[in-house]
């Protein structure tokens, strides 16, 4: 029982430990797109534009995995698409990318719920996990 | 579940005979035009028994420009606008969609009035601009998309389009080109143009390619008057085809 909010507390901590280690080593840019989610899927916009949009099932796999950036490390979200070859990327300085998992969780159904701990530790190395993989269509 | 193709309009810009030119994609139940020209409404009902109409459109895909392509655009949105109380993604090369509006829109939508008066309009009033950038990969819904630039009279792209594990290839408008071809050739089904005139597809050109890749390849956009030698199989308006 005592382990769950030692685990938050390190998980607190590594998150504090991070983002100071990004902003002392980057400035703030605005993200390449914002991120809509709904009842039907998620969609990308560039300014006026649509860069992309996937309806939940049109999801075919959603990866996990961190980039070492010499000083933090970072984590993303690569998003496959049913049809070979489509999807999206998108890591953890976009503003809107805990909603994004908190979708995934909430509209994927098999999504793995322990996907943070899964690639998050150990610090610096890739992680890559499988965190959805769609059912044969 | 399969990808769909159905053939709304398969005529030159000139045909008597036939819509001009334009398909319609359907797979897990999303729909896509490729190409609207007018009366696209009229097209989609005849095309489909009535099954599909613009509600039912969840983007337009424009090879290029010209009437007999994109004359059904304003309509389009006009009716997504006033009936439906929405815009619609439009999909096209950057050069495509740049000229959309100063070059194409603007004439006849510029300008809406209401009871304020009149209000300035702009391409986005209408659609969600798309860009398909060549050597990038569009996901739009069940359907991953890419184009390629042709040789036409103006900006016009090809389009490569995959979904249910299979894909499609449509020329667009666009002068013999054995490159655009080899981009072509992996597709399962092929729909390429042919026309008279330096800036189209001699039929004959089409005819001489390997008999693998014309077993594969339907050619439209032909002549009213043409006559056909039975080397390719033309796509016949109203023809829908499952890949």
């Amino acid at each position: 029982m005592t382990s769950l909010p030692l685990f938050m507390l390190l998980l607190g901590a590594y998150f504090w430990m991070r983002s100071h280690q990004r902003s002392a080593v980057q400035s703030p840019r605005p993200p390449p797109f914002t991120i809509e989610v709904d009842s039907e899927g998620v969609t990308l916009r560039r300014d006026t534009s649509l860069k992309a949009w996937l309806r939940w099932e049109d999801i075919g796999a959603v990866r996990s995995f961190k980039v070492d950036c010499y000083g933090y490390d970072l984590i993303w979200f690569a998003v496959d698409s049913r049809a070979e070859g489509a999807g999206f990327c998108v890591n953890e300085e976009h503003p809107q990318f805990e909603e994004l998992a908190g979708a995934f969780a909430a509209r994927l159904r098999g999504f793995d719920l322990r996907w943070f701990q899964k690639v998050a530790f150990p610090p610096f190395e890739t992680c890559e996990t499988l965190v959805y993989k769609a059912a044969e269509a | 579940m399969t990808f769909k193709v159905t053939a709304l309009g398969v005529g030159d810009a000139f045909s008597a005979l036939h819509y001009t030119s334009c398909l319609l994609l359907e797979a897990s139940d999303v729909a896509l035009l490729l190409d609207c020209p007018h009366p696209i409404r009229k097209m989609l009902r005849e095309g489909t028994n009535g099954r599909v109409d613009v509600h039912d459109i969840r983007g337009v895909a424009i090879t290029h420009l010209h009437a007999d392509h994109a004359s059904g655009l304003e309509g389009f949105a006009y009716y997504a606008h006033f009936a439906l109380g929405r815009r619609t993604p439009l999909l096209g090369g950057p050069e495509v969609l740049a000229h959309a509006w100063d070059g194409h829109l603007a004439a006849g939508m510029a300008v809406l009035r209401d009871a304020d008066g009149p209000r300035q309009q702009t391409l986005e009033s209408f659609f969600y601009p798309c860009p398909v950038v060549e050597g990038d990969v569009l996901t739009f819904g069940p359907f991953a998309i890419e184009a390629r630039p042709t040789h036409h009279h103006i900006p016009t792209f090809a389009f490569k389009v995959r979904a249910m594990g299979k894909t499609i290839g449509v020329s667009g408008d666009t002068r013999f080109d054995p490159d655009l071809i080899a981009w072509l050739a992996p597709a399962d089904l092929i729909i390429h143009e042919s026309n008279l005139g330096p800036a189209h597809t001699p039929y004959e050109s089409l005819a001489s390619l390997p008999t693998q890749l014309r077993a594969r390849m339907r050619v439209t956009h032909l002549p009213d008057a043409f006559e056909l030698d039975g080397a390719i199989t033309p796509l016949r308006q109203g023809e829908r085809l499952e890949l």
